[in-house]
């Protein structure tokens, strides 16, 4: 039996009086590719904010190897091994994608090792020949490989992914998900929200459904597809 | 050894005009009087109090009117502790009391503003608020009941006879003032350019570009910003410190709003990103408006509607776009 690595128990977060998420529970086996689908606005986002710190829980616990986070701050939260590649590319764009990582690194590689570790990093996302180029002069989807990079450079146990293949073409998507599935490979536990259903296909191994906040369906990805409410709610609109 | 190369690579038109400002500014004492270079001396001052705002500002994304404010609580510590001990040997030592007390009320205040998640234009606000309130505290301590250690304040017309600077039994004259401001001047831009490129650098550039990004990479940032913001309130409290040194007083027009306003202006005007041309821009600022007042010309309204006009055309100021078209000319040839 797997350890949850991450578990969300009775999470609730509101807004003055509308409740972006309630009552919500989930957990994240250590090893898996976990997937959060549903439509806009069902809280995803607002239940990864809650995971990293950046929103205050209104009632509920987040655990992370079975150790109590919830109400720590983001930064400590990322220290204790949870990293997070934001939805629109939280990358420096003034900067060059050496100085990106260089900061993204700064906390967790002695200064001696940095060089050789941003070339590690940049080899696995397939943007070593840019190393110098300002990041406002790549491409969406080289800009969302970076912010991978930089969540990495943290060396996370677990990786919140939101919509890492959002605006990409087909063979940026494709490159994306075997990225992931390498990264998974190599021992780290991923949760991603996205929006396409092949690229969930592709990599996900789990899949928990949220609508209006609450926790709707959790299953395979075999059985969420061919589950008559998720088709209802969701997927028949996708 | 890559990062270093790469650094010089993409800086070395910067760091030429650096060395070659260097070299002018220190053969000014063989091609002019005694006269300007005592008035060269208060321009290197300004320029120290230009690299306190381009540390937190250019660098970390402080917008603040407070540098003015530590300038003069670093001045009126040291003037204080300079009469009151009246011990020219120990000058050093009151230096740096008076430094670690304007660290200290910039670490207070820095502390409060930032972990009570305030940022961007209410620090500047704020800092504001304080320099003026420091401004018209002190201007309304006249009376003989104003004292400090024994220290008459001085209401609007300050501390006056303050004792130059002596270290050990060397006593500074206008000239060897001049050449020591020259050298801060100089190691503080080698400092930071170091600093820049280090861990710390990197975590307040980091601050500066993306606050929510930067914890989520594991950044504690309101506490970057509270080291940042003290770090500057010590370097313009030097600024202060000298500035007695040099003139001998301090008044309370040391904290007024257009002190704490031309710093900040001269720094978007010359390119807060860029530390020589806060640095070279404060000076010319300087020069030209000594040489234009004297002409009758009122330079306050020239630097206003320079500053709009940069706004407007050249929103990176004016000599950081030059150094950087120039730069990248430089690259495009060696390409």
């Amino acid at each position: 039996m797997k350890n949850h690595m991450l578990e969300l128990r009775h999470v609730s977060k509101s807004f003055g009086g509308i409740k972006a998420v309630e009552d919500l529970s989930i957990s994240v086996d250590q090893g898996d590719i976990h997937c959060l689908i549903g439509p806009n606005g069902a809280g995803k986002t607002t239940a990864f904010r809650m995971i990293t710190g950046q929103y205050s829980l209104t009632s509920g616990k987040v655990l992370f190897e079975g150790k109590e986070i919830s109400g720590k701050k983001a930064h400590h939260i990322v220290q204790s091994g949870i990293s997070m590649k934001m939805q629109i590319p939280g990358v420096f764009e003034a900067l060059t994608i050496r100085e990106n990582l260089r900061i993204a690194a700064g906390n967790y590689v002695r200064s001696r090792e940095m060089e050789e570790r941003i070339d590690e990093l940049i080899e696995l996302v397939h943007i070593k020949d840019l190393g110098n180029r300002y990041v406002k002069n790549l491409s969406h989807g080289q800009q969302q490989w970076l912010e991978i990079a930089m969540a990495l450079a943290t060396n996370p146990r677990l990786l919140l992914l939101d919509e890492p293949a959002a605006g990409m073409g087909p063979e940026e998507t494709a490159f994306t998900g075997e990225l992931v599935k390498e990264l998974n490979k190599s021992g780290l536990t991923i949760l991603f929200i996205d929006h396409d259903m092949d690229f969930v296909k592709q990599i996900a191994q789990k899949v928990t459904v949220m609508h209006y906040g609450k926790l709707f369906a959790q299953g395979s990805v075999e059985e969420i597809t061919h589950h008559d409410g998720v088709k209802q709610i969701y997927l028949g609109s996708v | 050894m890559m990062h270093a190369k790469e650094r010089l690579k993409n800086n070395v038109f910067e760091y030429a005009i650096a060395l070659i400002t260097l070299v002018v500014v220190l053969l000014i004492p063989f091609y002019t009087g005694l006269y300007q270079v005592n008035v060269f001396t208060y321009y290197l001052i300004c320029a120290i109090l230009g690299i306190s705002i381009y540390f937190i500002w250019g660098i970390a994304g402080i917008f603040s009117f407070g540098q003015a404010a530590f300038m003069g609580i670093g001045g009126y510590a040291y003037a204080i502790l300079s009469k009151h001990f009246d011990d020219p040997s120990k000058c050093l030592l009151y230096a740096a009391v008076a430094i670690a007390i304007a660290c200290a009320v910039a670490a207070i205040l820095g502390y409060f503003m930032f972990y009570g998640g305030i940022n961007d234009v209410f620090v500047g606000l704020i800092t504001m608020c304080v320099t003026i309130s420091c401004q018209t505290f002190m201007s309304q301590t006249a009376g003989s009941q104003w004292q400090i250690l024994g220290v008459a304040l001085g209401g609007d017309n300050g501390l006056n006879d303050i004792p130059g600077l002596t270290i050990g039994y060397y006593r500074f004259n206008e000239l060897s003032l001049f050449f020591l401001l020259v050298i801060l001047v100089a190691a503080f831009y080698i400092v930071i350019k170091i600093v820049e490129h280090r861990k710390f650098g990197y975590a307040m550039l980091s601050v500066r570009e993306n606050r929510t990004r930067s914890e989520l990479l594991g950044y504690d940032t309101a506490k970057l910003q509270v080291i940042v913001f003290t770090i500057g309130g010590g370097i313009a409290a030097l600024a202060g410190v000298l500035y007695c040194c040099w003139g001998y007083y301090i008044t309370p027009a040391s904290m007024s709003l257009k002190a704490s306003t031309i710093p900040v202006v001269l720094a978007a005007a010359g390119g807060k990103r860029s530390l020589i041309s806060v640095i070279l821009f404060t000076v010319l600022y300087y020069i030209l408006s000594n040489y234009l007042t004297s002409a009758g010309a009122d330079t306050l309204l020239m630097l206003g509607a320079l500053l709009i006009v940069v706004i407007l055309v050249l929103p990176q100021g004016i000599f950081a776009t030059i150094i950087q078209k120039l730069q990248g000319l430089i690259q495009k040839a060696e390409a």
